[in-house]
């Protein structure tokens, strides 16, 4: 069986999905071949349920200070089961909420596995679609005069460390937990690494971080990691860098137990389990990128400004090119192919404009240039304020934190700003809007931020930055 | 002249060390003036010691007492779980002194010289100041006013123990069993949601038809149906007629829709709004005019009749909002240190920490219309938000008012959770002139709270992603 569109996506997940449904809304003919679940890894495996867990963990802890505030609680207990319905609630509903927003746009789902075709009696150019089922019965052909490939990662496994899903886990079978372990070995403090170990050790597990680099979440401003390696320690995280794991030294007994190599020493670690966080791969090895002359580096698909491979009418978009896998990348991305490929006109996503959100308690969140990325091109000028002088964060009871304005000394440009603290994930919106615009410290400033709100902290970096704090 | 009273010259007096008072002073500093900042009572002004600051720390510490008690839903049990509001008021009592003291701090480091007493204007540019038996004099070149205001009283409801103002309520040494609020304006609602979830039975009575009546009706309905879920009576068309003061507790008598009816509870909280606090300052004899109200009539620097003395926060017109008094005060401080600053408040943000929170910034859609504009909104619910959702905070949508021909942000209104955060994207739009295309560009992290803005500007524009027309 042969079916025309005009649009199919190679993937359901957050970049597949609202692809789609930019391209149903210009008109387009479209189509999603999904082998999962359509929402991808961001909905079920990812962004969503981790945030779900994590304001959990977060209630958790905070129920456990309220005394500082006056309030007083005989016994808590965490029941791990509700806590995991609850996260399986929220993922259900919203998984539901897309496949209703597939129905209104009129998007035909298609539950299988896709490849691409090279040139065949469906087309003469590359680039039509076969797809299999589980279910064995015979293979749909999709001809298409755009594809848009968005099939997504997965996490990276560590050679000779199997992951067997009961000891040695990824996110994935993390997220299936079904009660918080004693202990856990955390290999890999990135981004997914530390939001687990921050949940983790919320829940009450004794949480070990093994990373490869001088730092935790490496690619961060500095003043970050360090900020939030301090917090982590406070909070009873033991973090091992430049730890070159042995993963051959795995052992099985009782207690997991596995060594590292440390400043030329040998470390032993044991837990109950091993968490493996050391980045995601892109699916691409099996997509039928063979039969066509779409060209990869390391497994990533290289592509245009505009998200066009080698073939100019298959796009890639999302953590299969590379580059920052966000979930927020991935659907601007899709749109971005969508609009090019209805001829509208399409501004390049600039990765300096990509705010960028890690889920810790305190939060982070930061967009554009970190002081040492800055330095290297720029004369910066700095202003950095403490939560500890903001009084709705005081208020809020969480007051540890900063927020931190880079801008260009000449041009006055602002360069970066980096969040960690209460609500960092919301007060960045603003701060990406300020990107756009390329606004200046004295525009950041002159924004009347409201009283009193965390948000006033940012109109507070922008004055430092300009050596004009009031409040500090 | 007093035998023994000096009189000190210097560049710019600031009476009142409120919001208003001591940004002004802080800023004229940095300025390179030398200042002096007079203050009767408290450094931090109503703001710090009996307004924003300890009734946010009320509402923050009894949203945490709902959430754990509500924490069975997020799969934590909490047993037993109870108020020691003694501890409570000791925890808002740290905060406010660390804030004030930090602004104390300010002061020095900025060489402002503060000075405890009441001030009075005895000539066009020289204040005295009382301080018990002793008094000074200050000749200064520029004046700022920021003395604020203070709780409205009205007739039948003298203050007492039990007849409480916002401050009296904030200062209680105990939960009350039972309330009455009169008035449901911002500062009425957000004590009565606190107070209400630390388990105080609370009535509220409104003289107009609607709570919070500055905001449009669909932005407050899910802080109405909060309150109702907390047990708060809402009395609208409810005008308060007289209290009586029993052995352990008030009676109070109000006309509603027309009916006389009473209401028996602890206490009385009269939170009707505020009148500015120009009356014993000796205006007349600095040539200072007054407008109505009581408010002090000002140019766009804050420069009132006399070209010395300006004047900023609630005694000029405007809503009563500790970060315009603030905002107006840098203009000020910046006007009579020779900078061209003026005010424009198209871009003045409004809270209220009502549970859910409301916000706003710029012209709501009836704001916008009046003034001529053909306007195009777009909504966008928390509901269609995976970070709200696994929050558990999913109530309440984000409105944006645009102008039709071109998209440019006229205002936007929030309800929800976090809409204080989240007011600040908008505040910039409107202040740099952004159209609700540049909104939709901006990229927004996922899943963050911020995508809500994003989407209902993708609502304006015709094609939102997560949600269908």
């Amino acid at each position: 069986m042969v079916k025309n569109y005009d649009l199919v996506l190679l993937g359901g997940g957050t970049g597949g999905y609202v692809a789609a449904i930019r391209a149903s809304q210009l008109g387009l003919k479209t189509a999603i071949v999904e082998k999962d679940s359509l929402g991808g890894t961001c909905l079920h495996k990812g962004c969503i349920p981790t945030k779900a867990l994590l304001r959990s963990a977060e209630v958790f802890s905070e129920i456990k200070k309220s005394q500082d505030f006056g309030i007083e609680v005989a016994q808590v207990a965490l029941r791990f089961n509700k806590i995991q319905e609850r996260k399986q609630a929220i993922v259900n509903q919203l998984h539901h909420g897309i496949q209703q927003l597939m129905k209104k746009g009129k998007i035909d789902m298609i539950n299988g596995f896709g490849r691409l075709l090279g040139p065949s009696i469906f087309s003469p150019i590359p680039g039509s679609i076969s797809v299999e089922f589980a279910d064995g019965r015979e293979n749909e052909i999709l001809t298409s005069k755009n594809v848009i490939l968005a099939t997504g990662s997965r996490p990276r496994s560590l050679n000779g460390l199997a992951v067997d899903g009961e000891h040695v886990l990824t996110s994935d079978e993390a997220l299936q937990l079904q009660e918080v372990p004693a202990s856990i070995v955390i290999v890999g403090g990135g981004v997914i690494g530390v939001e687990w170990a921050s949940m983790l050790a919320d829940f009450g597990s004794k949480v070990t971080i093994l990373e490869y680099s001088d730092r935790i979440i490496p690619s961060e401003d500095r003043t970050l990691s360090l900020s939030l390696a301090r917090s982590f320690k406070k909070r009873g995280i033991q973090m091992v860098t430049s730890a070159k794991l042995l993963p051959e030294t795995l052992q099985k007994e009782n207690q997991l137990s596995i060594s590292a190599e440390v400043d030329g020493r040998t470390e032993t670690f044991s837990a109950e389990k091993i968490l493996v966080s050391v980045g995601r791969m892109p699916n691409t090895e099996d997509i039928g990128l063979a039969n066509t002359s779409i060209e990869t580096d390391h497994g990533y698909i290289k592509t245009n400004a505009f998200g066009q491979t080698k073939e100019t009418h298959i796009y890639a978009i999302g953590d299969i090119t590379g580059g920052l896998q966000l979930a927020h990348v991935a659907s601007h991305e899709g749109i971005h192919a969508v609009e090019h490929i209805a001829g509208l006109p399409v501004e390049p996503l600039q990765p300096e404009r990509v705010p960028r959100c890690i889920y810790t308690h305190p939060e982070i969140a930061s967009i554009g240039l970190t002081e040492a990325q800055a330095k290297k091109d720029h004369l910066v000028k700095v202003g950095k304020v403490p939560f500890g002088a903001i009084g709705k964060a005081l208020v809020y009871g969480d007051s540890e934190g900063f927020a931190k304005v880079i801008a260009d000394k000449s041009t006055n440009d602002v360069l970066g700003i980096h969040l960690y603290g209460p609500h960092a994930t919301d007060l960045i919106g603003e701060a990406a809007a300020a990107k756009l615009l390329d606004a200046t410290p004295w525009e950041l400033s002159e924004v009347i931020h409201p009283h009193p709100t965390l948000s006033e902290i940012i109109g507070e970096a922008a004055l430092a930055a300009d050596g004009r704090a009031i409040h500090l | 002249m007093v035998v023994g009273e000096f009189t000190t010259e210097v560049d710019t007096v600031v009476i009142g060390a409120g919001p208003g008072g001591y940004v002004a002073a802080i800023r004229a500093a940095q300025l390179g003036q030398k200042v002096i900042v007079i203050e009767k009572q408290h450094v931090g002004g109503v703001c710090l010691n009996v307004g924003c600051i300890p009734s946010k720390a009320l509402i923050s510490a009894s949203h945490r007492f709902e959430q754990m008690n509500h924490s069975e839903s997020m799969g934590i049990s909490a047993e037993n779980v109870h108020v020691d509001f003694h501890k409570v008021q000791e925890w808002k009592g740290q905060i406010v002194d660390r804030l004030t003291s930090g602004v104390k701090g300010l002061f020095k480091a900025h060489n402002i010289e503060s000075v405890e007493g009441e001030a009075l204007f005895v000539d066009s540019d020289v204040v005295r100041v009382n301080h018990g038996y002793e008094s000074s004099r200050y000749k200064f070149n520029h004046c700022i006013i920021a003395t604020g205001s203070s709780p409205i009283e009205i007739p039948g409801f003298k203050w007492s123990s039990r007849v409480l103002s916002s401050t009296g309520a904030l200062a209680l040494k105990e939960i009350p069993k039972k309330l009455v609020v009169i008035g449901g304006g911002y500062i009425g609602i957000e004590l009565s949601s606190a107070l209400a979830g630390f388990g105080t039975e609370v009535v509220i009575l409104e003289g107009s038809p609607s709570i919070l009546p500055a905001f449009e009706k669909r932005l407050i309905a899910p802080v109405k149906k909060k309150l109702k879920a907390k047990g708060v009576s809402v009395f609208t068309k409810a005008l308060a007629k007289g209290v009586e003061e029993t052995a352990n507790g008030v009676s109070v008598t109000a006309e509603v829709k027309g009916k006389t009816q009473t209401f028996d509870a602890d206490y009385v909280m009269v939170t009707v709004g505020r009148r500015p606090n120009t009356k014993d300052l000796g205006l007349d004899l600095a040539g200072v005019e007054l407008g109505e109200r009581g408010l002090i009539h000002v140019d766009k620097q804050g420069k009132t009749s006399n070209d010395k003395v300006y004047a900023i926060g609630d005694i000029v017109s405007g809503m009563a909002l500790a970060h315009k008094a603030s905002y107006e005060g840098k203009i000020a401080a910046e006007a009579i240190s020779g900078i061209a600053s003026e005010v424009d408040y198209r871009a003045m943000p409004a809270v209220v920490f009502s549970d859910p929170e409301i916000a706003s910034v710029g012209l709501s859609e009836e704001e916008a219309v009046k003034e001529g504009y053909e306007v195009k909104t777009g909504q966008f619910p928390f509901a269609a938000n995976g970070r709200a959702l696994s929050l558990g905070e999913s109530d309440g949508f984000l409105k944006i008012v645009s102008r039709a021909s071109d998209g440019l942000v006229l205002g936007a209104q929030i309800v929800g959770v976090s809409a204080s955060d989240m007011i600040a994207e908008f505040g910039l739009a409107v202040e740099s002139g952004m159209t609700v295309e540049d909104l939709a560009l901006t990229i927004h992290a996922h899943p963050t709270l911020g995508e809500i803005a994003m989407e209902a500007a993708d609502v304006v524009l015709g094609h939102p992603i997560h949600i269908a027309k």
